[in-house]
C-alpha cells in the first residue's frame, strides 16, 4: 500500500511515516496541499492521504477539494490529521470528501484504529 | 474566558505527554534567564490572542530528537524550529478547542530567545514546568475575548 503525508511540519512527516511504515506503507510527504498535487500528478494515486488543515501555498481543505474534483483520485482515503477541532471544521471536511478526522496529537492506537476503519490497518 | 492556570497546565500535559513522550514537573519561575527557543501561534475570531512556548536550548533539542528519531546531538537548527513550532501549533489547537468558536490559527513562528520569568500582567496566563530538569513556559496572552 501507499501513502501520501501532507504536513508542513517535517517533524510531523517524519513521525506519520514512520507510524505509516509500521503499518507496511510506502511513505510518500508533501509540505503542503500543491506539493501533494503535483506528487499524486507524477505517481498516481495513493491508497492513502494523511492531511494536516493548516499550510501554506495550499492547504489542506483546498488539498481536500482539489482532489475530491478529480475522477481519478476517487478511490485515495484521506484522513485529515490536524489541530482543528471546531465541529463546523470537522463538518465540513467530512462534506468536502475526508473519510476520517484525527486531532494532533494523536497516538499510534488511534492512528491503527483509524485506519482499522477504512480497511487498511495490518492486522 | 480563557482557560484557567489549571486548564492550561492539563493541556500541556497532555501535549506533552502525547506527542513527546515527555513527563513534566510542574514549578515556579526559574530565577535566572537562559537561551532558549520560543514558539508563537496567533489565535483570531471570538477570542483573540497569542500562544507562546519557550523552552531551554536543552529542551528543544532534545525534543525535536524524539519528533525525528534520532539522538538530541543529531539534531539540526532547522529540526529544532521544526519541532518547537509544531509543538506550540498543537498546543495552540488543543488550547483553541477550551475557547469560543469560531476562532483561526496562524501558522508557528519559531525564534531564538529567553526562558525566564516575566512581569506580573493580568492579560497574560503564564504556567511553568521543568522536563528532565530543564524549564519550559507557556503563556496565553489576550487581546480580546467576548465580555462575560
Amino acid at each position: 500500500m501507499r501513502a501520501i503525508v501532507v504536513d508542513d511540519s517535517r517533524a510531523t512527516r517524519s513521525i506519520l511515516k514512520r507510524a505509516l511504515a509500521r503499518e507496511g506503507f510506502e511513505v510518500v510527504e508533501a509540505g503542503n496541499g500543491r506539493e501533494a498535487i503535483d506528487a499524486l500528478e507524477a505517481t498516481g494515486a495513493v491508497d492513502l492521504a494523511l492531511v494536516d488543515w493548516n499550510m501554506p501555498v495550499m492547504t489542506g481543505y483546498e488539498f481536500l477539494n482539489e482532489v475530491r474534483a478529480r475522477r481519478a483520485f476517487d478511490p485515495m482515503a484521506i484522513m485529515m490529521v490536524t489541530t482543528e477541532s471546531e465541529a463546523s471544521q470537522v463538518k465540513r471536511a467530512l462534506d468536502a470528501g475526508a473519510n476520517e478526522y484525527v486531532m494532533k496529537p494523536f497516538t499510534d492506537e488511534v492512528l491503527h484504529e483509524k485506519l482499522m476503519l477504512l480497511g487498511l490497518a495490518r492486522a | 474566558m480563557p482557560p484557567d492556570d489549571s486548564a492550561l497546565r492539563d493541556v500541556t500535559d497532555f501535549v506533552w505527554t502525547t506527542f513527546l513522550r515527555a513527563d513534566l514537573t510542574p514549578s515556579i519561575p526559574p530565577s535566572n534567564v537562559e537561551p532558549g527557543y520560543v514558539g508563537r501561534v496567533r489565535i483570531s475570531g471570538t477570542w483573540s490572542g497569542e500562544l507562546t512556548l519557550a523552552c531551554s536550548d536543552t529542551l528543544a533539542r532534545r525534543a525535536a530528537g524524539t519528533l525525528f528519531d534520532v539522538p538530541p546531538d543529531a539534531v539540526t537548527g532547522d529540526d529544532v524550529n521544526d519541532a518547537v513550532g509544531e509543538i506550540a501549533n498543537v498546543m495552540s489547537g488543543n488550547v483553541k478547542a477550551l475557547l469560543p468558536a469560531p476562532s483561526r490559527l496562524s501558522l508557528p513562528d519559531v525564534y531564538a530567545g529567553t526562558v525566564g520569568a516575566t512581569r506580573a500582567d493580568d492579560r497574560v496566563r503564564e504556567v511553568w514546568f521543568t522536563c528532565e530538569g530543564e524549564p519550559l513556559v507557556v503563556r496565553l496572552a489576550v487581546e480580546s475575548q467576548p465580555a462575560s
